[in-house]
């Protein structure tokens, strides 16, 4: 693409090597999910240009960034910062990349105001404007005078988003830069960085190992372990559809049941209210091939509810998978309770008692209805789902 | 109830004995201090104030204070210029054999100042290759002013050189990388930042190669007898007419080679103070 971010990547680290291939147009937001030490950070280290790629190239918005024609072979080489033989590598401080990361990194010496301006050119008249206009959108208007070393920590990160915000970039990197804050200080700085991106017409990627932060910021997302790219879809799709086993651990699936049946599995319309809005099986009939001896299903403590086999037609859902299972523990969980089922597989699955429910004895039997869930094969590949296709 | 007897009985002697060892640490620390100002101490009671106008007014007896402080003023110079990159290239690892720099800068730290002379000799000495290379300049690393600068050089360059280094080490480089990635090339960023924060470290360093730069003596009796300096004043004055005549001489070393490290010091306790915070 012309505009926005292109990277296509390779970078050796000490443990395995690091690969990564995305695209993020101008306005976007592309989240890389995954638990620490996946190479998240690398690739984010590797478009600001703190570190060299072995192969790839990164484009923003039409200009080359870095490239590197082939594989760096030599562990040296591969240590340097600078770009080795036939390599290119722009010099950070031309790059227009705007960094935030978990520390944040302000100058000790210089006053809030200082810092906030400090990618600002100062002798012009729109250096104060610009940082005034960034102190009262991350909320710092009252502490321009004052020096980091007397601010708390959630200051600290508002003063360096406002920092980035007042300087030129032309893409904003976020390394899990909310982390360490309140839940409501970082709800309302996550809103306004994606309204600031999406108002610049800039890219943005975020690297998080929290998958709700990753949803709720990001327009696409890209999880990933070990240095590899497994799946890049939206932040729905990726959780909904997971494209293997290790993939739908990491976003959250708890227990994967065998099944053992060759007959074509047709799944009735099930009632739109019951399904959240833009499933695309809400309100059609599906069917899904016929799963082989090997097949697993994907369990997810948000999309199974326990029910009493006499009840199921009469509560509302039709239709679904119902698996049998034993109640292994349940405890008080908010307002109600929380059941921790035993599936067929040896796994636990965390389950919302419904309310009205009678608590249940340990080790007694119970039933899961899940619906429309994700089918994995025995290599732990995601089985393909005509549902999907519309 | 008084709280003493409430207390189990061994809590009662556990407090008497943590205050005994506070006690006991602070006379300890008060006695160090003591013996370390000792000598100064004595320096001051056993001068004469005649005796030291005489000696001080004496025609010439000022020169030497005039050469070591030009020759420590050079010496300084040549640090600073060349081992203030050295050590910031130590501190962001930009060098190979990282260790083999470190253990050749801590060489002459590691050897009596002595020896550092008698090894200068057989380096820059007039009959080796070094020797004639420098004359073909019109230099001569044996008992000239350039021989003092070299001997000084050498025995403070480990002490600035990896005080510098500290302080460079000291400034985080993520704020560096900050800086170049919000539009600073990096003279402007050493500039703004890696220079203020550096400031107390590399003042510390520097007085702290100062005051051994103008003290240096045992390379200097080996190469550069001639001119004298202030110690080599001392020394001869100490042979010829004996202990208390060379006191005069030893205040005034004292009173040059103070001032500098003393304010050095104090404003980078008083910056560090400022600047100590986890960002």
């Amino acid at each position: 693409m012309t505009s926005g971010l292109d990277v296509d990547v390779r970078v050796t680290r000490r443990h395995f090597e690091v690969c990564a291939r995305f695209e993020v147009p101008p306005g976007e937001r592309f989240g890389l999910f995954g638990p620490s030490g996946a190479g998240k950070s690398t690739v984010l280290s590797a478009i600001a240009g703190l570190v060299g790629i072995d192969s790839g190239r990164i484009v923003l918005a039409g200009r080359v960034l870095s490239a590197a024609p082939a594989a760096r072979t030599t562990a040296r080489a591969r240590r340097s910062r600078s770009a080795g033989a036939g390599a290119f590598k722009v010099p950070l401080h031309m790059r227009r990349v705007g960094l935030l990361r978990q520390n944040a990194g302000l100058f000790p010496h210089m006053t809030v105001a200082a810092n906030i301006g400090y990618g600002t050119d100062p002798s012009t008249e729109d250096s104060a404007h610009a940082v005034g206009h960034a102190a009262r959108l991350v909320g710092v208007e009252n502490l321009l005078d004052a020096h980091p070393g007397a601010l708390s920590g959630g200051q600290r990160q508002r003063v360096a988003l406002a920092r980035v915000l007042a300087s030129r970039f032309e893409v904003l990197l976020l390394d899990e830069p909310f982390s360490g804050l309140d839940s409501a200080l970082r709800v309302r700085l996550a809103s306004l960085t994606a309204e600031e991106v999406s108002s610049r017409a800039v890219p943005a990627v975020l690297v998080t190992h929290d998958l709700a932060e990753a949803q709720s910021f990001c327009s696409q997302v890209g999880v990933m372990d070990r240095g590899e790219l497994l799946q890049v879809g939206d932040p729905l799709e990726v959780v909904l559809r997971p494209a293997s086993v290790p993939v739908a651990r990491m976003v959250g699936y708890r227990a994967f049941v065998p099944l053992a049946t060759t007959l074509p599995v047709t799944f009735p319309a099930a009632p739109a209210r019951s399904l959240p809005l833009g499933s695309p099986a809400a309100g059609k009939p599906f069917t899904r091939p016929g799963p082989s001896a090997h097949c697993l299903v994907g369990l997810h403590p948000d999309r199974i509810t326990m029910v009493d086999e006499a009840d199921a037609s009469t509560a509302g859902i039709s239709g679904g998978l119902q698996i049998g299972a034993r109640v292994a523990s349940c405890r008080p969980a908010g307002a109600g309770f929380e059941v921790d089922v035993a599936t067929p597989d040896g796994s636990t699955v965390p389950c919302r008692l419904p309310t009205g429910r009678q608590v249940p004895q340990n080790g007694d039997p119970c039933t899961i209805l899940v619906v429309d869930p994700p089918l994995f094969d025995g290599d732990g590949r995601a089985r393909p789902s005509q549902g999907m296709e519309s | 109830m008084t709280p003493d007897a409430a207390l189990p009985p061994y809590g009662a002697s556990m407090q008497r004995r943590a205050r005994a060892s506070n006690v006991a640490a602070l006379l300890a620390s008060v006695v160090v201090w003591l013996a370390l100002l000792g000598p100064l101490g004595a320096l001051l009671v056993h001068i004469s104030p005649t005796a030291t106008r005489e000696a001080l007014g004496a025609p010439g007896a000022l020169t030497p204070l005039v050469t070591s402080v030009e020759a420590s003023l050079v010496a300084l110079a040549v640090l600073v210029v060349a081992g203030t990159p050295l050590a910031w290239m130590m501190a962001r690892e930009r060098l190979p054999l990282p260790r083999l720099v470190e253990a050749g800068v801590l060489v002459p730290l590691l050897m009596p100042p002595l020896v550092i002379g008698l090894l200068l000799v057989f380096f820059l000495g007039p009959a080796t290759p070094l020797g004639g290379a420098l004359s073909h300049l019109h230099l001569s690393a044996s008992n000239t002013f350039f021989a003092l600068v070299v001997a000084e050089v050498y025995e403070a360059a480990p002490y600035y050189v990896l005080g510098a280094q500290s302080a460079f080490a000291s400034v985080a480089v993520e704020l560096e990388e900050n800086a170049a990635l919000l539009g600073d090339p990096w003279r402007r960023t050493l500039r703004r930042v890696t220079l203020p924060l550096a400031a107390p470290g590399l003042a510390t360093a520097l007085a702290t190669g100062w005051a051994r730069a103008i003290g240096a003596f045992g390379a200097v009796i080996v190469i550069a007898y001639h001119p004298y300096g202030l110690p080599m004043q001392i020394w001869v004055t100490l042979q010829q007419s004996g202990l208390a005549a060379a006191l005069p001489f030893a205040l005034l070393l004292v009173l040059v080679s103070l001032p500098l490290p003393l304010l050095a010091f104090s404003w980078s306790a008083r910056s560090r103070v400022g600047t100590r915070v986890a960002t």
